[in-house]
């Protein structure tokens, strides 16, 4: 997060020590992040190098950031300078742009699984576009089940908590949606493919058009009776069957 | 498409004994049991598979969430599960009793006992006060109007719009009404919640309040949920998360503890 922004704003309703300005920025968005304290130094003396701060106290007898980590209370407090109240406001007037998209890594790990499909990776294995996307699936859902029960535990009054959380539940709600559309995009176009070049490509077709990956052959059914043992597993008959069908003919 | 299970495959795996195992110490937590439901539907002239061997428990307090693409069958499976539809093929198991066991009496007091049903809107009458809405099945059932209003008011107390009794749906907002709706779905001795896409007509916050609603009826009453959605916001709230695909279910685990 923007450490330097956020400790500029914090300091608009008064001076603050270090230490405060961690726990605070912290707390005050959420406290879905941990800020390094050395961070909140750095930052700071590079604030006050820049003008935007100004030191007022005791420092630490040995100077500065050595002070505040050896130990005894640090007596520095941090307080705005007139270019840090218009830097401070400056920031929050200006919409965030997305001048170029972040590099996501799974974006790339996608975009490179869709045009290495069925390639034989160097295990041995071969990559499957499908495969990575239920992986992803379940991983992402299951990241999604966390941050709702942690909406479901906030005070109800607690709005940075819930701001900060509404957005991580946007952010992977947009994941899920992504993935799901990524697949009904492969099985389509793979469908269009199959339609066009004939019956010349039906080894590729068949097992990975009907891989229902995720479940059985994944382990996903293992580890649900791992967690939660007191729920039978259905009958397994058409799980098999199912398993069997998705890697026995290939 | 038209991949065609194997029968002796299927015969071959029927292993008795994991049944048994389970069957034994979870028999009174599962209150929904759904046994290899195969379902088709018409599709033009030919008739096209939806569900093809579906498997699924539902524990008491346990929500699960089905998830799936336009068309994957959730509907379908939904209205199997609460007993609305006969599967062509399977067992629907409902608090131990296989739902087409019974004759067309029992079922129908199996269902009013038992389940409730939401859709993604128009569940109440406009006609009605939201508490005699509630009241409805109950009355339906016999229950004298007073006890009925009683135990109307006692559900829409466990879904924090009691102060709402007296209105008229059409005053209501979406998310109140789908409140209401999951109050009378749930009223009286009602333990399982089936509900096609609750919140697929509601804003966020709206969408939130009736996930909150739902998730603190598993938590405090214990109610098994099996709950449609396309909304990834809305799987977040389940403690399972099931995909129907090509007519089967592929299974992605929460992890343990909430």
């Amino acid at each position: 997060m923007s450490v330097r922004n956020g400790l500029l704003a914090l300091l608009t309703t008064g001076p603050r020590h270090g230490y405060e300005l961690k726990k605070e920025l912290e707390e005050r968005t959420g406290s879905l992040w941990e800020l390094n304290v050395g961070q909140v130094y750095t930052t700071l003396s590079r604030l006050e190098r820049d003008g935007l701060v100004e030191e007022q106290g005791t420092p630490g007898a040995v100077g500065a950031d050595e002070g505040a980590k050896s130990g005894g209370p640090d007596q520095r407090q941090y307080s705005l300078t007139a270019a840090g109240r218009n830097e401070v406001g400056e920031w929050f007037a200006a919409p965030r742009l997305r001048s170029a998209p972040d590099r996501d890594e799974l974006v790339i790990k996608l975009t490179l699984a869709a045009s290495l499909d069925g390639h034989v990776s160097a295990d041995g294995g071969r990559i499957d576009l499908d495969e990575i996307i239920d992986a992803q699936r379940a991983a992402t859902i299951e990241a999604l089940q966390t941050y709702t029960r942690l909406k479901a535990r906030a005070e109800g009054d607690d709005m940075a908590r819930l701001f900060a959380l509404d957005a991580v539940i946007a952010q992977i709600d947009g994941e899920l949606r992504w993935l799901d559309q990524c697949q009904q995009r492969h099985t389509a176009l793979r469908a269009t493919r199959a339609r066009s070049s004939g019956p010349s490509r039906p080894t590729r077709r068949t097992p990975a058009g009907r891989s229902p990956a995720p479940g059985p052959e994944t382990g996903a059914t293992g580890s649900r009776s791992a967690t939660t043992p007191a729920i039978p597993t259905p009958p397994p008959p058409p799980r098999r069957s199912i398993r069997n069908r998705g890697k026995g003919s290939t | 498409m038209t991949e065609v299970i194997d029968p002796i495959d299927r015969g071959a795996d029927a292993a008795p004994d994991d049944d048994a195992q389970h069957d034994d110490q979870a028999a009174q937590r599962v209150v929904l049991r759904l046994v290899d439901i195969a379902q088709s539907v018409r599709d033009g002239r030919q008739r096209r598979t939806v569900l093809d061997g579906v498997d699924l428990d539902v524990a008491t307090g346990e929500m699960v969430v089905l998830m799936g693409p336009s068309g994957s069958g959730k509907t379908t499976l939904l209205r199997i599960a609460a007993g609305i539809d006969r599967p062509e093929r399977g067992m629907p198991v409902v608090d131990g009793e296989h739902l087409w066991v019974l004759n067309a009496t029992q079922l129908a007091e199996l269902r009013r006992r038992s389940i409730g049903y939401v859709e993604q809107r128009w569940n109440l009458l406009d006609s009605l006060r939201l508490v005699e809405n509630v009241a409805l099945p109950l009355e339906l059932d016999g229950t004298s109007a007073r006890e009925a209003t009683r135990d109307a008011m006692a559900a829409l107390e466990d879904v924090g719009i009691v102060e709402l009794a007296r209105q008229f749906p059409s005053s209501l907002s979406g998310g109140e009404q789908q409140r209401g709706a999951i109050a009378r779905a749930l009223v009286g001795t009602r333990h399982l919640l089936v509900a096609d896409e609750p919140t697929g007509a509601l804003d966020a916050m709206s969408a939130e309040s009736v996930m909150r609603t739902i998730r603190r009826r598993c938590d405090t009453e214990g109610t098994a949920v099996l709950l449609a959605t396309h909304d990834p916001a809305v799987a977040g709230w389940a403690d399972r998360v099931v995909y129907l695909r090509d007519g089967v279910l592929s299974e992605h685990v929460a992890q343990a503890g909430r």
